[in-house]
C-alpha cells in the first residue's frame, strides 16, 4: 500500500488503516449486512402482501436465527483459549469448555445452512411455488450461505497474527 | 492549501449532499428516503469510539485489537446497510427508483465530507 501511504494526494487515508486483517474485517462486516438485508427484504415483500398465498413465518426466522447466534458464538471466542498448552493458561478444563463452546457454535451455523435448504425444499420446491415465490424462499438461503462467509471470513482474519504496531504515545 | 479553502470546499460539497436527499424526497412528496441517510451519518462512529477507547496511555503498551476489529466490523455492516436499504424500500415500493439512487447518493457525499473533514486538519509530521 505505498500509493496510499505516499503523500501525493491532499488527504490520506491513514483513518481507514488499510491491511490484510482490516480488510478482512471490513468484509466480513460487509457481508454480515448483506446477509440481513437479504433476508429482511424478503420478509418485508411478503409482508406488504405482494404475495398474496405465500408468506414468510417464524418456521423462515429460525435458519436465520440460529446462524447469527452461531456467528456471535463462534467469533466472540477467546482463540488462545482453545490450545491447552499455551504458557498463560495451562488449564486443560479451561481449553475443553472453549472447544465445546466453539463445537456449539460451528453446530449452530452448520445447522442454520442446513435448515434454510431444508425449509427451500420443503415449503417451496415440494409446493410447486414459481418465479418470485421460489425467489422469497431462495433469499433464506442466500442470506445462510452470506452469514457462512462472513463467519469464515472473521475466523481467518482473527487467526491471522499482524505485526503488532506498539502504541507510541508519551 | 489553506484552511479557509478547505472549509469552504467541504461545505460546499456538504450542500450539494444534503440539496441531493431533500430532494429526492420533496420532489416526490415522499419523505421516506430520509431513512437512508442515518447510517451514512452514523458510519463514521463506530471507528472513531472505538480507536478512542482503544488506546492505552501507557508507554509500549499494545492496542485492544479486539475492539478494534469489532468497531470495523460495525462501519462495514453500517456502509453496506446504507447501500441495501434504497434496494429494500424500491424493492417493497415505498419509493421509486430516482429517489432511492439520488438519496444514496446524497448519503455517500455526506459520508465522504464526515470523513475528509476528519482527516482534513490533521498535522503531519514531515519526512525527511
Amino acid at each position: 500500500m505505498t500509493l496510499l501511504d505516499s503523500s501525493i494526494f491532499r488527504f490520506r487515508l491513514s483513518s481507514l488503516h488499510v491491511s490484510s486483517r482490516s480488510l478482512g474485517v471490513y468484509f466480513a462486516g460487509i457481508m454480515f449486512a448483506s446477509a440481513v438485508w437479504v433476508f429482511v427484504d424478503a420478509a418485508l415483500y411478503s409482508a406488504f402482501d405482494y404475495a398474496r398465498n405465500l408468506h414468510i413465518t417464524f418456521i423462515d426466522w429460525i435458519p436465520f436465527l440460529c446462524s447469527i447466534l452461531g456467528i456471535v458464538i463462534v467469533n466472540s471466542i477467546d482463540k488462545s483459549r482453545l490450545s491447552g498448552d499455551s504458557f498463560a493458561y495451562t488449564d486443560e478444563s479451561l481449553a475443553r469448555k472453549a472447544r465445546f463452546i466453539l463445537f456449539i457454535g460451528f453446530a449452530l451455523l452448520a445447522g442454520g445452512l442446513g435448515g434454510s435448504f431444508t425449509v427451500f425444499i420443503l415449503k417451496y420446491v415440494v409446493a410447486g411455488y414459481e418465479g418470485k415465490s421460489l425467489l422469497m424462499g431462495s433469499a433464506n438461503i442466500i442470506s445462510n450461505i452470506l452469514f457462512m462467509i462472513s463467519a469464515t471470513a472473521l475466523w481467518i482474519t482473527g487467526n491471522m497474527n499482524d505485526d503488532y504496531h506498539y502504541n507510541l504515545q508519551l | 492549501m489553506s484552511d479557509l479553502r478547505k472549509i469552504i470546499g467541504l461545505s460546499s460539497v456538504l450542500a450539494v449532499g444534503f440539496m441531493l436527499v431533500i430532494l429526492s424526497c420533496a420532489l416526490f412528496k415522499n419523505w421516506y428516503p430520509l431513512l437512508i441517510v442515518i447510517p451514512f451519518i452514523l458510519a463514521p462512529l463506530p471507528n472513531l469510539l472505538t480507536k478512542k477507547y482503544s488506546t492505552s496511555h501507557d508507554f509500549l503498551q499494545e492496542e485492544d485489537r479486539n475492539l478494534l476489529d469489532f468497531g470495523r466490523f460495525t462501519f462495514g455492516a453500517t456502509i453496506c446497510t446504507g447501500f441495501a436499504l434504497p434496494i429494500v424500500f424500491v424493492n417493497v415500493g415505498l419509493i421509486g427508483t430516482a429517489a432511492a439512487t439520488m438519496s444514496c447518493v446524497g448519503g455517500s457525499i455526506i459520508f465522504l465530507v464526515i470523513t475528509l473533514y476528519s482527516q482534513a486538519f490533521v498535522q503531519h509530521e514531515e519526512e525527511f
